[in-house]
């Protein structure tokens, strides 16, 4: 074969050098040259008759040294963008606004089905385990079977939203079908296992009469199987499922009671069952066909082992049942005290319900401000440890110390304006209760009024806490949340017990309320330190 | 009489065998089979998740499977350590303590990451520094190590001096801090195996000289367990290949990159023999440290009794046909083929090339192929038959075998095709020459016309074509018989293990290496 001339030899190592940066850019270094060149299918032969040079690693060389003029004078030449500062501001001010409306949506989306059932409450009288004319033995046997379900299922449900939606944001649909069952099953077991064991301590111990308590453990279960089978959606984000199958089984309820006359507890058992089915129902369908789509089905996909996932997963459990447990725990403090004094160790108060009620209405608006705040903060992550140099990780941390000052001080004001905004709204109803006696019962209480403001602040610092807990869940460090949550727990009790003995039991407020404020500042004082140093700490969240 | 014990070798490959098939788990589980009886084995993994599917039934010998997923597990020693109990990793965890990281961790560390910083010049004590990260890991947690505050802040702070001398004058080019996030979490991902206890055996025998080599370095100095890498492709090449082709930024892809040159540098220098399955990648293997004297060439082999030659079948017997069995994507260089095929027909009207391979790994690539048939009027002349899973049936419908990659290792199908006793013609990238030899004809890369011309002498020649034929099955059968592999191998591990074997662990001479090595005996 007759050479090339030099001059074709040099065009043909111009071309090289084109189609090398194509593939590749900037290069690392010569062997990225040499070896994307030989996978272009040149070879030392070649070389010699097309480019003048010995070998392969000659000419990657040539092209390399080139490349990095190249990249040289694209340094050089760079130019800043057009758009004014003045503009980037307004920009990322809109952008602002549109993120928080699309998050604290969703955020309100999550607590559609409570607001769903006190919207039923008091249009319709009754909701899936609520009803307004219940009296107080019946509102006890409610109240205990209602904490038993959120308590018993409270480390559950934490879980399996963590591990399922995991396997599904990985698509692997049947390891997070695999796993939803699992738990949705341990779940219901531990429920009648706790139930049984209940039941049997108060056959030797009678805390209450037994066809009390019966209904009370029914009532817990069902409401703890409901709150798995929402689970199991939640982690898939499919929250209008929820919402949509709580409304039907709440619309079975009414038409149960006020067309067929059905006795009250059946009626509600029922509108329990259709709901559970339902979301069951769902999962399965939504996985059957997930599986399908990703051609699953013959994929035989193994969890890790049991202990591999207690390791990974018992903290978050803790906290799941902890955290209920922290809800619930002035009201038991409240109803086992009081004068006269109660028929049974837990005796329903009224008064001290509705306020606590009312009061959860603020941090139902406050939801959405959370959804928001944890997803901005994700959000940003990436591209500002993208945008920063190796020389400016100060302001990079700087800035995040910065963020997390504007979400505190967003959730405490939203907080605020939540608070007052959920106390007009139920005053709006008050003069309606010179028609309707359950309305003007529900402002008759000093009570309320006194949990109301009381409980408000509680859950505005629950509010700033459970921001908090985002925050560390979101770096990977649940140890510290469940330290804090597990002081919270202690200073709940200690406060709310004295002041209920002292004082009065409405008092035992004061604990959930100081026992917040605990939770708050103590993973406040935690996440302060990862604020501080976030390079650090994102690095290390895995 | 008692039975002589077998010799036990970890076998190290990377997410393919026994979870995937594929060249590399074709020739494992070949090997592992073909030596059921004189060797058992003992196979480690790195994979890409916790969830795997076994792809093959394992032979007999294969005693156990230590698999350690990248990824995908929140603190993965609890998957692949899985003899010690849950409470003494607990104990591990609670021993590894800030100051001990601090002591006896972070000055190995610093080593580690001026390795990666000059990996070529720091070869000689690449492989010292990984045995110590290694041994400190048998006393003490990876994870907990892995995110101490102090190796982050030393790796970042060291980074940013490192190349803001580099860089002087353009601070606008220096890493952002991304690349330090990732980079540390790629070490943290891909030196998982350092963490890893591993069985003492007989020998150690890696499958590629990467990430899955580091077993054969600990053991080496632990306890002079001696080791062979085979190569299929050159890891290092393959890596700079793929790395360079992401979307990943600047330093990121020069950290992994590094850290491949760190880990496989450290390899050669530590295995006894390194065996490429063909000449031509030897040349990456010297630049990288292997030795030359340390370089032997084990070619890979096939079943000469299960590649047949047969007479065509009836639907192609009288069509001069030209077989190729490839999936279709852009490396395999189809539109050469159908370039080729176009002058073909200019001569021979009638011509076939029937394609074999899948159409689903890259169907962009399969549209553009499609297209070009049509464009070139070949519908009846080039047709793209899909995946045939039984191969040695295809090339017989075939006169000649053809391949236009423009880059391979040393592919089994041309084997397979001269095993059948068809001549081929194929571009001569990587290891074809040796396959092929004077048996064959080898043509430029991307030159449609010499590969027509090289059809055409062949489809027109039936003396040369005949010849060709016999001769290639012949040179196949003498030369990529897998059994002569398989002795091959067996006679390389009885070699090596029958050798006296001494730790070289007594030899260290970095200080920090020293420093835990003494703080561990006391």
């Amino acid at each position: 074969m007759i050479a090339d001339a030099p001059d074709i030899k040099e065009q043909n190592i111009q071309e090289l050098i084109h189609d090398v940066r194509d593939r590749i850019g900037d290069p690392v270094n010569v062997w990225a040259v040499a070896s994307t060149i030989e996978s272009m299918g040149i070879r030392d032969v070649d070389v010699r008759d097309d480019y003048g040079r010995d070998g392969i690693f000659d000419v990657a060389e040539v092209v390399y040294q080139e490349l990095k003029r190249i990249e040289q004078q694209r340094i050089d030449y760079e130019e800043e963008g057009e758009e004014s500062e003045f503009s980037r501001k307004i920009h990322r001010f809109f952008n602002g606004i549109y993120r928080f409306f699309r998050y604290y949506k969703y955020g309100m989306m999550y607590v559609l089905p409570i607001l769903a059932q006190v919207v039923a409450l008091f249009v319709f009288k009754y909701s899936l385990w609520a009803y307004l004319y219940f009296n107080v033995t019946q509102a006890t046997i409610i109240a205990i079977g209602t904490m038993l379900g959120f308590i018993v299922t409270g480390g559950f449900v934490q879980v399996l939203g963590r591990v399922s939606s995991y396997y599904a944001g990985m698509e692997n649909y049947k390891l997070s079908q695999r796993i939803t069952r699992n738990f949705v099953f341990g779940g219901v077991i531990t429920l009648f296992a706790i139930a049984f064991l209940l039941f049997i301590t108060n056959l030797f111990i009678p805390f209450y009469p037994q066809w009390m308590f019966i209904l009370s453990m029914i009532y817990g279960i069902l409401i703890g199987i409901l709150i798995l089978a929402g689970a199991a959606l939640y982690a898939l984000r499919e929250t209008i499922v929820i919402a949509g199958a709580i409304i039907i089984g709440t619309v079975l309820v009414i038409v149960n009671v006020d067309y067929f006359n059905l006795n009250i507890y059946l009626s509600q058992w029922m509108g329990l069952l259709l709901s559970i089915i339902l979301m069951l129902g769902y999962s399965a369908i939504y996985f059957r066909r997930k599986v399908h789509l990703f051609h699953e089905e013959d994929q035989s996909s193994e969890l890790p082992k049991f202990e591999v996932m207690y390791y990974e997963n018992y903290r978050y459990f803790l906290y799941g049942f902890l955290y209920f447990f922290f809800l619930f725990l002035d009201r038991i403090v409240a109803w086992s005290v009081g004068n006269p004094v109660p028929p049974y160790i837990i005796w329903f108060k009224t008064p001290y319900e509705l306020g606590m009620d009312w009061a959860l209405l603020s941090l139902i608006l406050t939801a959405g401000v959370l959804e928001y705040s944890v997803n901005t903060f994700s959000e940003l992550l990436m591209p500002l440890q993208s945008k920063i140099h190796l020389d400016s990780v100060s302001d990079f941390n700087d800035y995040f110390f910065k963020f997390y000052i504007r979400q505190l001080l967003l959730v405490i004001v939203l907080g605020i304006v939540s608070i007052i905004a959920s106390y007009y709204m139920v005053l709006y109803f008050k003069p309606l209760g010179n028609r309707y006696t359950v309305i003007r019962d529900f402002f008759s209480s000093y009570i309320t009024y006194k949990v109301f403001w009381i409980a408000s602040v509680g859950y505005l610092f629950l509010s700033i806490g459970l921001l908090h807990t985002l925050f560390l869940f979101t770096l990977a460090r649940p140890k510290n949340v469940i330290y804090s949550i597990f002081i919270a727990i202690i200073v709940n009790f200690v406060v709310g017990f004295v002041l209920s003995r002292l004082f009065h039991y409405e008092d035992a407020v004061y604990g959930m309320t100081v026992g917040a404020f605990v939770f708050a500042v103590v993973t406040g004082f935690i996440a302060f330190k990862f604020f501080k140093r976030m390079d650090y700490y994102y690095y290390s969240a895995y | 009489m008692g039975l002589e014990k077998k010799p036990v070798i970890l076998l190290q490959t990377e997410g393919a065998y026994p979870y995937s098939g594929g060249g590399i788990s074709t020739w494992a589980q070949s090997l592992c089979r073909d030596l059921d009886g004189k060797i058992d084995y003992i196979l480690f993994t790195l994979t890409g998740t916790p969830n795997t599917t076994l792809h093959y039934e394992l032979p007999d010998n294969i005693k156990s499977i230590m698999k350690i997923p990248l990824w995908g597990a929140e603190d993965p020693v609890l998957y692949y350590d899985s003899e010690r109990s849950y409470s003494s990793h607990l104990m591990k965890k609670s021993r590894t303590t800030p100051e001990i990281i601090e002591s006896y961790f972070y000055p190995i560390f610093m080593d580690f990451v001026e390795c990666v910083l000059e990996p070529q010049n720091t070869r000689d004590k690449s492989p010292e520094i990984i045995y110590g990260m290694w041994k400190f890991f048998q006393h003490f947690d990876y994870k907990k190590t892995m995110t101490d505050i102090f190796l982050w802040e030393y790796f970042r702070d060291r980074l940013y001096f490192h190349y803001r001398d580099l860089f002087r004058e353009y601070q606008s080019e220096l890493p952002r801090l991304m690349d330090i996030t990732v980079g540390m979490r790629w070490f943290y991902h891909f030196l998982m195996p350092i963490a890893a206890s591993y069985p003492k055996v007989d020998m150690t025998h890696s499958s590629l000289s990467g990430f899955p080599s580091i077993p054969s370095i600990v053991l080496k100095y632990e306890y002079g367990t001696p080791s062979l890498i085979t190569e299929h492709g050159v890891f290092i090449r393959e890596r700079h290949i793929n790395i360079s082709n992401t979307d990943f930024r600047y330093f990121s892809k020069k950290m992994l990159l590094d850290l491949s040159i760190v880990i496989t540098s450290a390899a050669y220098q530590s295995v006894d023999q390194i065996s490429p399955v063909a000449h031509f990648n030897t040349k990456w293997e010297q630049i990288f440290g292997g030795q030359e004297d340390k370089i032997k060439v084990i070619h890979n082999g096939i079943d000469p009794n299960y590649f047949l030659p047969k007479p065509k079948p009836l639907e192609t017997r009288d069509i001069p046909t030209v077989v190729a069995v490839n999936h279709i994507f852009p490396l395999k260089d189809i539109e050469t083929m159908i370039r080729s095929c176009a002058i073909v027909k200019e001569s021979i009207p009638n011509i076939q090339y029937r394609v074999y391979g899948s159409l689903t790994v890259d169907v962009d690539y399969v549209k553009t192929c499609q297209n070009l048939i049509k464009e070139l009027g070949l519908e009846e002349n080039f047709l793209l038959m899909g995946f045939h899973s039984n191969p040695q049936e295809i090339y017989n419908e075939g006169d000649l075998y053809i391949l236009t990659s423009f880059s391979e290792g040393l592919p089994y199908t041309v084997m397979e095709a001269m095993c059948c006793g068809r001549p081929v013609v194929t571009t001569d990238i990587g290891g074809v020459s040796e396959i092929v030899g004077d048996d064959g004809i080898l043509c430029k890369p991307h030159n449609p016309h010499q590969i027509a011309v090289a059809v055409i002498s062949l489809l027109k020649n039936n003396n040369l074509r005949i010849r060709l034929g016999r001769s290639a099955r012949e040179r196949i059968i003498l030369n990529f018989n897998e059994n002569n592999t398989t002795q091959t191998y067996y006679d390389t591990y009885m070699n090596f293990i029958n050798r006296p074997n001494k730790p070289l662990k007594y030899n260290v001479r970095v200080e920090s290496v020293n420093k835990l090595l003494d703080y561990l005996s006391d």
